[in-house]
């Protein structure tokens, strides 16, 4: 397929066939999350699930790829499926708009091959964790604080945001606030993580994390227990 | 004792010109953690991810030992 020829190179034919088959779950719709929707629809991933509660505000408009002045006011998850639509109509789209939480998270997941957190705030990433682990699915982490990022890719068991979330409860965004490039390079790092995570092949960020300094660009890949 | 620290995000500013080029700092044997982060001048009250050789640790009274490996860095929580 044309659509595909770039992926060809350094994706072999039958991985490609392969994540038009997967179906990922990505939580939350905004400014990491719009950027991995984009990605994985161009990709070619096969199903998306996407999940959102909120609707676009301007605050959004300085980072999320998905808001424009014409959405503000606009369901998330509607314009996220409108969008792959656009840019990929061989993907199907499932637009849920709610909050995900230990009490639902497991009928969302079930039936996904894994998960992608493009959430923003530490207790919603901690409900993730559990119920992808009881989904038995991975769970690819993102997050960002102004100048800073951190990817990590966690299977079930690895409990990787228990060692750093465990003790705070806001994070340095709240100060740092967040820019338009930041969520656009843990995307990218995150959906380098899924793609591998669905061919296997390839080095994981398993038990390890990615810490992101764009400040001074440096990148830190931290061994964790 | 050499005690190996990396600063990350935020808290890289606290270590210019404090860390060797192999990456260590000396601290006398019965250091804690607290005095990890008093040699830095990091404000022990700043939120941050602390771990003490790849586990989450923030106990600042855990001693630390001849070649551990401390890394410092920012909460993150945004997207």
């Amino acid at each position: 397929m044309q659509r595909y020829i770039k992926n060809m190179s350094m994706l072999s034919a039958e991985e490609n066939k392969l994540i038009r088959t997967k179906k990922i779950v990505v939580v939350g719709c905004g400014g990491i999350g719009g950027y991995i929707i984009e990605f994985l629809a161009r990709l070619g991933v096969g199903h998306l699930t996407v999940i959102d509660k909120d609707v676009f505000e301007e605050s959004n408009l300085n980072r999320q790829l998905l808001s424009e002045p014409s959405v503000l006011g606009k369901s998330k998850v509607e314009v996220a499926k409108e969008r792959i639509a656009v840019v990929n109509p061989d993907v199907t789209a499932v637009p849920v708009q709610t909050k995900l939480d230990r009490f639902n998270g497991v009928d969302i997941l079930k039936g996904h091959d894994l998960v992608i957190d493009a959430l923003d705030n530490r207790d919603s990433r901690v409900d993730l964790q559990i119920v992808a682990e009881e989904v038995g699915i991975p769970m690819i982490h993102g997050a960002i604080a102004g100048w800073f990022g951190q990817v990590s890719t966690i299977f079930p068991g690895d409990r990787t945001l228990d060692l750093i979330y465990r003790y705070c409860s806001e994070g340095e965004e709240k100060s740092l606030g967040n820019p338009s490039f930041t969520p656009a390079l843990i995307a990218s790092i995150q959906v380098s993580e899924a793609l591998k995570v669905m061919i296997g092949r390839g080095e994981l960020l398993r038990k390890k994390l990615l810490v992101i300094d764009t400040l001074v660009q440096s990148y830190e890949v931290i061994p964790l227990h | 004792m050499n005690i190996k620290v990396k600063l990350l995000t935020t808290f890289k500013k606290y270590g210019e010109g404090k860390i060797s080029e192999n990456g260590t700092i000396p601290l006398p044997k019965g250091s804690t953690l607290r005095d990890v982060l008093k040699y830095f001048d990091i404000p022990l009250d700043m939120p941050k991810v602390l771990l003490v050789n790849k586990d989450d640790q923030q106990n600042l009274d855990h001693e630390v030992n001849d070649g551990d490996e401390v890394v410092v860095f920012s909460f993150i929580c945004g997207g």
